[in-house]
């Protein structure tokens, strides 16, 4: 049931703005995070934009590294604690741009407004308090709720995310717990305040493929059910296209595209979203004389020494002399305006309108176009 | 054969806690399994219990006294006395003598009625209202109103008394402790009495019980360990805390601080400091001790933080909005107050025999009953029974809590070694 509606969505998602969604929720506006280490200043993130509408499910994509986890970090501010510094941008949510606040004032926000969930559930809970305790703490500090009153609440959010036998498990302690369950309790205390979004950092990563498939589909059913935006981290394109709305793709702290998630899987329009593509098994294609996988060659860029222009060129097959010159901006592909919300930062897509990579690939995978340069290149793969 | 001896012999996993049982479970069952520490911790309480019943055993009051005139009961009264009872502690240890069966009682009760607290939080929540309750006997008035448990009588020796009325052959009707006798009633006439029936374990220099002084340096010896402790465990938390939560310029801070103190040597400072105060009470050489002890929990509790603040509930607490008092003094520090628990056990041994040094060497408080002070009056009239006695029990109390610290500490974790 619920996986089938968490399905339908993808499939009926609209370009941007989403039918009626009116205002975005959240808006990053040119958001620069930079780390101070020994070796220099790490740019982890440079010029990152996008929004958030509300109830939509926005996927931020890309490999480690990318910066995507730096990203969510910074919206709540949570990267100050970890020796980060936002350089510029604004983080506009509810109207108010939340690197601008004090840190009480984002501090009412966290767990409050926005909800996180990490990737760890293993150790994301505090071994010494039970699950009811962790779980109504937002709702005590946050709200003023009483003691008895957060307990009762934690065991309706422990149902809420469908944990067996709430009534026991609300007074039982993280240990006892397997990581599927811990998880389920972490998205109960994000989730203790109804935030308006749930920033969702990579919840999957560590969990079994069989509880994977459980935590997504939960947090999609929850997210019909209580109407709230999602931003969904991740690294796996199997979770952007079975619970995302729209995408973003990220590479080496920039945003290279950004697209609805039947669009971008249909017809990418950036050479590293179609290289990831190109890199996945697929069933559905090129039956009997299947493809074989095309790695994106070479390897992601030393944060330190960044390529100079477009940072995907080094590794880019469509590169050309402005590539290493100067950097794309983020703009609608020239073929399809500016009202889809598709956008993509390439130099070829803008000069070259019209190309779509995924035929261009299968094409080059074809044993007539480009056998040659196949056997010159064994596939070292690239994860 | 040999892959099964192999096998059988391959450390066995860490013990899993079963179902339902929490953290803390675990670590009390460990305990209940070490027989030593388990004997520590009897001895411990039986220690508590004979400090809070000294009186019961020995004073020259009696509990019932008739001399014609109708009941009287001098006892009771004597325990709130204050020309008899001058010092805090033995008002606390008294209070809390009076109020034990009411304390047993409303535990009981307590446990009933909040079975999530267990046995412990609810004595240790009675004892705490004991606690208020001392600080309310011990102000003496609030504006017009007078404490009625804050008095001065003069002190009648009831024992004296009796012999007086027994030789005009009108002898009182009376009961009187074990012992009648108290540990600050002098008799010029029967010093350095050897161990005998009247005096078990024989007199001091002024011709005190030496059985009834150390009775009562059991309620000095643990009470010292105890504050001392407490004071110093709760700088060197809070200190060691802030260190390694916030790190840079506070670090340097007290990490320059920690240092500083620990090149003095440490009992050198302390004899210094009690030597410098003119009239010392023994709340002075607890604060002494405690004021000089708080850098290895500070640096035990820095190191702590500085592991676990980098920890995956850490950021979770502060995702969820948690103010950053609440993050480091109710989420982190549960996680890493273990080591400083331990060191906090074996500090209340060091602490009493600290005092007992402090009371030989003539710098504690000379108006309580010091086990040390007993000790340097043997030492200095060569008598082997003030020795042996306030020597055995220093020995025992130091023994004991050491037990209990090493099997708290093998408990909280097999692998720790402080």
């Amino acid at each position: 049931m619920t996986d089938q509606s968490a399905f339908d969505a993808t499939e009926l998602s609209l370009p941007r703005p989403p039918a009626g969604a009116g205002a975005p929720l959240l808006s990053v506006r040119n958001l620069a995070v930079s780390f101070q280490t020994d070796a220099g200043i790490v740019q982890a993130v440079d010029g990152v934009s996008f929004d958030i509408y509300p109830g939509e499910t926005l996927a931020l994509v890309g490999e480690s590294g990318s910066g995507k986890s730096v990203t969510a970090m910074s919206i709540l501010r949570l990267i100050e604690s970890q020796r980060g510094r936002v350089q510029s941008g604004q983080v506009y949510f509810e109207g108010r741009d939340l690197l601008a606040l004090s840190p009480a004032e984002v501090r009412a926000v966290r767990g409050n407004r926005i909800g996180m969930v990490f990737q760890e559930p293993m150790s994301s809970l505090n071994p010494v308090y039970t699950l009811g305790s962790q779980i109504g703490e937002p709702l005590v500090v946050h709200r003023g709720v009483s003691g008895a009153r957060a307990r009762a609440e934690a065991i309706h959010l422990l149902e809420l995310v469908n944990m067996p036998a709430p009534e026991r498990r609300v007074d039982e302690y993280p240990h006892q717990l397997s990581g599927g369950m811990r998880q389920r309790a972490m998205i109960a205390m994000a989730l203790a305040c109804r935030p308006s979004l749930l920033i969702a950092d990579e919840p999957t990563t560590a969990l079994d493929v069989t509880v994977q498939a459980q935590i997504l589909e939960l947090i999609a059913q929850l997210q019909a059910e209580l109407g709230m935006s999602v931003l969904m981290i991740t690294h796996d394109l199997g979770v952007v296209a079975s619970v995302a709305h729209r995408a973003i793709v990220m590479y080496a702290g920039r945003v290279v595209e950004q697209a609805d998630v039947l669009g971008l899987f249909d017809d990418p329009r950036h050479p590293y979203t179609a290289g990831l593509f190109d890199s996945l098994p697929r069933i559905d294609i090129g039956r009997g004389a299947s493809p074989r996988l095309r790695p994106i060659e070479g390897s992601v860029p030393d944060a330190l020494h960044f390529p100079s222009g477009c940072r995907f060129h080094p590794r880019c097959r469509f590169a050309f002399e402005p590539c290493a010159a100067s950097a794309p901006q983020l703009r609608p592909p020239p073929e399809v305006g500016p009202g889809d919300g598709r956008l993509s930062a390439c130099w070829y897509t803008e000069q070259r309108p019209g190309r779509s990579y995924l035929t261009d690939a299968s094409a080059a995978a074809s044993p007539a176009a480009e056998s040659p340069a196949d056997d010159a290149e064994p596939t070292g793969s690239v994860s | 054969m040999a892959h099964a001896a192999t096998i059988g012999a391959s450390p066995a996993p860490p013990e899993a806690p079963p179902d339902g049982t929490s953290n803390a479970e675990a670590v009390r069952r460990r305990l209940s399994k070490n027989r030593t520490a388990m004997f520590g911790i009897r001895a411990v309480l039986g220690l508590i219990v004979l400090a809070t019943f000294a009186p019961v055993l020995a004073l020259n009051q009696p509990f019932y006294w008739n001399e014609g005139a109708g009941p009287e009961f001098p006892w009771l009264r004597a325990l709130f006395n204050r020309l008899l009872f001058e010092n805090a502690v033995d008002l606390l240890f008294n209070l809390l003598l009076v109020t034990a069966p009411l304390v047993w009682l409303a535990a009981r009760w307590l446990r009933q009625r909040r079975q999530d607290i267990g046995a412990a939080g609810a004595y240790a929540r009675c004892l705490a209202a004991v606690g208020l309750l001392f600080v309310c006997v011990s102000i003496e008035s609030l504006g017009p109103l007078k404490n009625p448990l804050h008095f001065t009588e003069k002190v009648v020796n009831y024992r004296l008394e009796r012999e007086r009325l027994a030789e005009l052959g009108q002898a009182p009707q009376s009961l009187f402790p074990l012992v009648p006798y108290s540990y600050r009633e002098t008799d010029p006439v029967r010093g350095l009495e050897s161990p005998g029936g009247t005096h078990w374990l024989g007199t001091d220099t002024e011709g005190r019980d030496v059985f009834c002084r150390m009775l009562f340096g059991t309620r000095i010896s643990l009470t010292i360990g105890v504050v001392a402790v407490l004071i110093y465990v709760s700088i060197g938390t809070v200190l060691g805390s802030l260190a390694g939560y916030f790190g840079g310029w506070v670090d340097n801070v007290v990490s320059r601080l920690v240092e500083v103190m620990i090149t003095f040597p440490s009992f050198f400072l302390i004899l210094t400091l009690a030597a410098l105060i003119q009239e010392r009470s023994i709340f002075h050489v607890m604060l002494i001790i405690g004021i000089t002890n708080w850098t290895s929990v500070a640096r035990l509790v820095r190191a702590e933080f500085l592991r676990q603040k980098s920890l995956d509930y850490v950021q979770a607490a502060l995702a969820m909005g948690l103010p950053r008092r609440r993050i480091i003094f109710s989420h982190i520090l549960p996680n890493a107050i273990a080591p400083a628990l331990v060191s906090a056990t074996f500090g209340i041994a060091s602490a009493i025999l600290i005092e007992s040094t402090l009371s030989f060497l003539g710098v504690g408080d000379v108006s309580v009953a010091s086990w040390g002070e007993t000790l340097n009056a043997g030492r200095v009239q060569q008598k082997l029974w003030l020795v042996l006695a306030p020597g055995a029990a220093i020995f025992f109390v130091v023994t004991v809590f050491n037990l209990v610290g090493e099997g708290i500490r093998d408990a909280l974790d097999p692998k720790l070694r402080v």
